[in-house]
C-alpha cells in the first residue's frame, strides 16, 4: 500500500487534469481517509480559491487580532488508489 | 518545518489548546509508542510532520482543554490498538483526562444552535464554547474546521501545515 503522502501528492498532482488543465490557486489539504485495505482507496479532499477571490486581511482591534474570515473555496475530494497511487476520480464536496 | 502563523496562533491563544477527536489519539499514542503511529488504522493517515507540529503545539500551548463529547469518541476509538500497547494507552489517556481541562456545554443548550442537526453534538458543542477564554482548536476535520472558521473562531486543520502545497 502506497504511504499517505505518495497519496497526497497524487491528488495534488492530478487536480489540473481533472480541471481541465487548470492549475487553481491556493491549494491545501483538508482533510485525508485511509483505506480500509491495501486494495481499497485513498480519499483526500482539496481545496482552491476561485478565481478571483483575494485572501481578507486580518484586522486588528486595540491589540487584539480577530480572525479573518475565510475566502470562500472549493472542496473536491480525489479518491487515489492505494496499490499504485493512481488518482481514479473527483467529486465536489459540498462546503457546508 | 513549522509555520510561523501556526506558532502564532497557538501562542496567541492564552486560553489553551482543544485537541479534536481526530487528533487526540495521534497525540496519546506518540506518547505511547511513537513508532505506532503510523501502523495503527486511527493515525495512519498522519506523517512525521504531523506529530512534529503536534509536539510543538502541546508545547507551546499554555494548556489543554478538551470536552465531554470529545474524549467520549476518543474512548470509542481504541479498538485495533496492539495488545501489548492497550493498557499503556489507556493509562496515558487517564492521565490526560485528570490533567486537561475540561469545559461543556449542555446539551440541550447546544440542540438549539441552528446547525446541530448538520454537525451532530461534538462538533456544535464546540463551536458554542463562547468566545471567552475560548481555546484553539486543533483538528484534521474539513467540516469542523469550516464550521469554526465562519463563525470566526479560532481553529487550525493540522494537514495545511503538514502537507504544504507549493
Amino acid at each position: 500500500m502506497i504511504r499517505v503522502e505518495d497519496a497526497v501528492q497524487s491528488a495534488v498532482r492530478a487536480l489540473p487534469g481533472f480541471l481541465g488543465g487548470r492549475s487553481p490557486d491556493g491549494i491545501r489539504v483538508e482533510e485525508v481517509v485511509p483505506p480500509e485495505g491495501d486494495a481499497g482507496e485513498w480519499q483526500i479532499t482539496l481545496s482552491y480559491l476561485e478565481p478571483g477571490v483575494e485572501r481578507p486581511e486580518h484586522p486588528v482591534f486595540k491589540s487584539i487580532v480577530r480572525r479573518a474570515p475565510e475566502p470562500e473555496r472549493v472542496l473536491r475530494v480525489i479518491t487515489v488508489r492505494a496499490d499504485s497511487g493512481q488518482a481514479r476520480a473527483m467529486v465536489l464536496r459540498p462546503t457546508g | 518545518m513549522t509555520s510561523p502563523d501556526f506558532i502564532a496562533t497557538i501562542r496567541r491563544q492564552q486560553a489553551g489548546l482543544l485537541l479534536d477527536a481526530n487528533v487526540l489519539p495521534l497525540y496519546l499514542m506518540d506518547s505511547v509508542e511513537p513508532s505506532a503511529v503510523f501502523e495503527w488504522k486511527m493515525t495512519r493517515q498522519f506523517t512525521i510532520n504531523h506529530v512534529d507540529l503536534l509536539r510543538t503545539a502541546v508545547s507551546e500551548s499554555t494548556r489543554l482543554v478538551t470536552t465531554p463529547h470529545v474524549l467520549t469518541q476518543v474512548t470509542d476509538q481504541t479498538h485495533g490498538i496492539p495488545a501489548s500497547l492497550r493498557r499503556r494507552y489507556w493509562e496515558v489517556l487517564s492521565a490526560f483526562i485528570v490533567a486537561a481541562r475540561e469545559r461543556w456545554r449542555r446539551s440541550r443548550d447546544v440542540v438549539r444552535d441552528p446547525e446541530f442537526c448538520e454537525f451532530g453534538l461534538a462538533d456544535t458543542a464546540l463551536a458554542g464554547l463562547g468566545r471567552w477564554r475560548r481555546p484553539v482548536v486543533l483538528t484534521v476535520d474539513a467540516a469542523l474546521f469550516g464550521l469554526l472558521s465562519r463563525r470566526r473562531l479560532p481553529v487550525l486543520n493540522l494537514h495545511h501545515y503538514a502537507f504544504p502545497v507549493p
